[in-house]
């Protein structure tokens, strides 16, 4: 009985070790979120395969977003239907310095960090200056009457000082 | 009166000017190839490399096992990472993780993490 609860302890100990003795795997993205702007999708496909090799369906994968003042949102990645392929959409609702972690869903006490990204503000809304491809353009029109009228003056300054022959 | 002609068409065509090209949106800031990569291939489940943010402890901190080494012994520990494995045991870092890359995307991830671990 002593000798049993010698080893208790040290069962407990060695327990978790065993548990994950052969149980990792790697968790691939198809793309990271660098460059988005807030609010904008980040569609995200993990690719969970154990040892690196093999396949893991039926997990669960979330990815977990964390801004600067400590908030957490949890986003959950859905089977795609191809072994071990999950597919998530992520959404930074605001600019700044965000980090994002993915737990695979089979070892979640050792979750796959990334270095923390810079979201940036929602795209300005742009105005586009057109010309406008029905009415008259006011400048040009202006410019040309002013032309107009002083080659008029011209021909008369012309005309005046040289006068057409008169037929007799 | 043909130089009030000229002018007259120069005056018309200055209307069918193009957009203003101003306050279109730049091109989006695109990442660290090999960091990329590395995301993809899921390198940061297993080792820790503050470059990639990562904490993982299953397989050796780079920073540690392949810091001031060359890129060619980079590049043989992912195509090859139990060629220099001692004490005669294996690495659990599977062979031909390398084979799921191009040629293209294993230099981007060798340079990635050489840069990271100062190689020489």
């Amino acid at each position: 009985m002593r000798r049993c609860l010698l080893i208790l302890p040290l069962l407990l100990l060695t327990a978790p070790a065993v548990a994950h003795a052969g149980g990792f795997a790697t968790t691939g993205l198809s793309s990271t979120p660098d460059g988005l702007r807030a609010g904008e999708p980040w569609k995200v496909e993990l690719t969970i395969l154990q040892h690196g090799q093999t396949p893991m369906s039926d997990l669960s994968p979330e990815i977990v977003t964390v801004n600067a003042d400590g908030n957490r949102t949890t986003f959950q990645a859905k089977p795609t239907g191809k072994p071990g392929r999950y597919a998530a959409t992520v959404r930074f609702p605001k600019a700044g310095q965000w980090s994002y972690v993915v737990y695979d869903g089979f070892n979640n006490g050792m979750p796959t960090t990334y270095p923390a990204v810079l979201i940036r503000d929602t795209a300005p809304t742009t105005t586009v200056r057109r010309s406008d491809p029905v009415g008259p353009p006011g400048l040009p029109i202006a410019v040309g009457g002013v032309l107009v009228v002083g080659a008029l003056a011209l021909w008369l300054v012309h005309r005046r000082r040289h006068p057409p022959a008169r037929l007799a | 009166m043909k130089a009030v002609t000229a002018l007259l068409a120069v005056v018309a065509l200055a209307g069918c000017g193009g957009d203003d090209p101003k306050g279109s949106s730049q091109p989006a800031a695109k990442g660290d190839p090999g960091l990329k990569v590395w995301a993809a291939q899921g390198c940061g489940s297993c080792h820790a490399f503050a470059p990639a943010g990562s904490t993982a402890t299953i397989g050796p901190n780079l920073s540690n096992s392949l810091g001031g080494r060359s890129r060619d012994f980079i590049r043989e520990s992912i195509v090859a990472p139990n060629a220099r494995v001692g004490g005669g045991g294996t690495s659990i870092m599977p062979e031909g993780f390398a084979k799921k890359m191009s040629k293209d995307e294993l230099d981007a991830l060798v340079e990635f993490i050489a840069k990271g671990v100062r190689a020489q």
